[in-house]
């Protein structure tokens, strides 16, 4: 594991978090990559994104969800590896956050505590530019002139 | 809005009466389907018609309170597929949003998101109950180019390949800037006027009416009500009311919000030339989805027979899906009660160059004005062409 007095900031200027009905939702603004956790990963997400040492973290796992300790530290190792690959997080200062996120707003982690646990995970979605240039269809009138290869009335 | 006491007979496709009740808003907590409306659906015209008119997730919302009852298999699957994209879309689009508010928000430049997230919120109190595309911020004319300075500090480049000189000019004459990030993410539409110019309707939000709304735990300030009633006729109305989705927004900010100060939203509309509009949008919710008419004097008892006219010409066409008429212009003119306000349109047409005139002619910056000046001329040169090519009257 990472060491646990190790801090991590949100590299707010990259990355922006919120909070939706237990899931946590990441977005990577520079690659357009959505990523989702929920579960011990939202919490851990909320917990790093207050600047808690690991140790800390692994440890308010271990008690919200009732398990051991070493297995808390054990999973979010490769947790924690994922967001530091995945350029979402960056070792924090012992001042204080490298970078502070944009406000999340971040609930205190919504998960009841005798929620089943499982390791915390993170889902990527790679698509959302596809995604996001493909859907919804709009009616030929609301394409703004702009996407449109002609002249448009529209305006 | 003509006082009317039943709602509107539509021709009645099974698909289409089902598309409108999941349009209606919910009386009583009841999401039966008393009509037993999934029985004879041509399931696949339905997805068509979802789809087409920014629905399905209202359609599926609809459905799955019914406990999908007579749904196949296959469409429930495509539409809780469509579900899933249409969460992760519009929660990248809130996030960069509200992440970009914060941004000039710091820079000390107050800008007021309108529609996407905001509409989704305010009218249905539910960031997933609409689909959007992209983002749209309102900033005083005076804060354009210092906006523009800090999403280009995020990263943001701007989508119309424009000179600089092109560029000056279109932000004087134009009300609206594309920008999108270089990794393709939500295209933001950074806006000084809420409408281009050649619709003429001059809305500015009420200072003094404006609201906070919570969009993922976040306070956004954004315009009243009774600003964001006018907005959404407009908009729809620019866009010939082609989709359902727009007359449902209406029904459900009026279902959702009694304290509408109607007689205000009647004065705003009344002193902006925008009361036919408002009439037009309240008389589509209230005749296609059963919306209470407002408590306004002149739209409750209102008999502007264009109105009437205008509402049997935008169902018909939502009835029997046929394209939107290219004579845009007549709709807007016909929409407008105020004679000033027409010739305003009319005028604006033929003189205000389009993004085409900009882009094929950069004209030195002395000379940008002359885009003015050829703008009628293209015009009269595209008709002539248009009469040669045994096109019909525009």
């Amino acid at each position: 594991m990472h060491g646990p007095d190790e801090r991590y900031a949100v590299r707010g200027d990259e990355v922006a978090a919120k909070s939706f009905d237990g899931e946590v939702v990441v977005v990577h603004l520079g690659t357009c990559t959505y990523y989702s956790a929920s579960g011990s990963g939202a919490d851990a997400w909320t917990w790093i994104e207050e600047g808690r040492k690991l140790g800390d973290v692994a440890a308010a796992i271990a008690e919200r969800y009732d398990i051991d300790a070493d297995r808390a530290r054990r999973d979010l190792t490769p947790f924690v590896a994922r967001l530091l690959e995945e350029g979402l997080i960056a070792p924090a200062n012992d001042d204080g956050p490298l970078v502070s996120s944009s406000p999340s707003a971040s609930p205190s982690p919504s998960i009841a505590a005798d929620t089943d646990y499982s390791p915390p995970e993170l889902h990527a979605y790679r698509d959302m530019a596809d995604l996001l240039a493909l859907d919804p269809p709009l009616p030929e009138l609301d394409r703004p002139a702009w996407r449109v290869a002609g002249d448009d009335e529209q305006g | 809005m003509t006082s009317r006491d039943s709602t509107l007979r539509t021709q009645g496709t099974p698909e289409f009466e089902l598309l409108l009740e999941s349009a209606k808003p919910p009386i009583d907590g009841d999401a039966a389907d008393p009509f037993g409306l999934t029985g004879d659906v041509d399931w696949a015209l339905l997805l068509d018609l979802a789809v087409e008119h920014g629905m399905v997730p209202l359609v599926r919302r609809w459905l799955e309170d019914t406990g999908w009852r007579g749904v196949p298999d296959a469409v429930r699957t495509w539409l809780d597929e469509r579900h899933e994209e249409n969460r992760r879309r519009n929660r990248l689009l809130t996030i960069e949003l509200l992440a970009l508010l914060d941004r000039l928000k710091a820079a000390g430049i107050e800008a007021i998101p309108f529609k996407g997230p905001v509409a989704a919120s305010v009218c249905y109190g539910d960031l997933e109950a609409r689909p959007f595309g992209d983002i749209d911020l309102l900033v005083a004319p005076a804060d354009v180019r210092g906006a523009m300075e800090v999403m280009a500090r995020s990263g943001y480049a701007p989508l119309i390949p424009l000179s600089e000189t092109q560029r000056a000019a279109f932000l004087r004459h134009r009300t609206e800037y594309p920008l999108q990030r270089p990794a393709r993410g939500g295209i933001v539409d950074l806006h000084w006027e809420l409408f281009h110019r050649q619709f003429y309707f001059p809305l500015a939000p009420d200072r003094s009416r404006m609201r906070e709304v919570e969009i993922a735990g976040q306070l956004v300030r954004t315009m009243g009500n009774e600003d964001q009633l006018l907005m959404l006729c407009a908009h729809a109305t620019k866009h010939l009311w082609v989709r359902l989705e727009w007359i449902a927004s209406v029904a459900w900010l009026v279902a959702r919000h009694a304290e509408i100060d109607w007689e205000l939203a009647e004065a705003r509309a009344g002193s902006l030339g925008g009361l036919r509009m408002l009439g037009l949008g309240l008389a589509l919710a209230h005749d296609l989805l059963g919306s209470r008419p407002p408590r306004a004097p002149a739209l409750a008892e209102s008999t502007d027979p264009v109105i009437a006219k205008l509402v049997i010409e935008v169902v018909g066409r939502l009835e029997d899906r046929s394209a939107p008429p290219e004579d845009w212009l007549r709709f807007y003119l016909r929409a407008r009660e105020r004679r000033r306000d027409r010739a305003a349109i009319l005028i604006r047409t033929a003189v205000i160059p389009t993004i085409g005139d900009w882009r094929m002619l950069d004209l030195p910056q002395p000379l940008t004005g002359l885009h003015y000046a050829l703008r009628p001329i293209r015009l009269l040169g595209r008709g002539v062409r248009h009469l040669r090519s045994g096109g019909g009257d525009e």
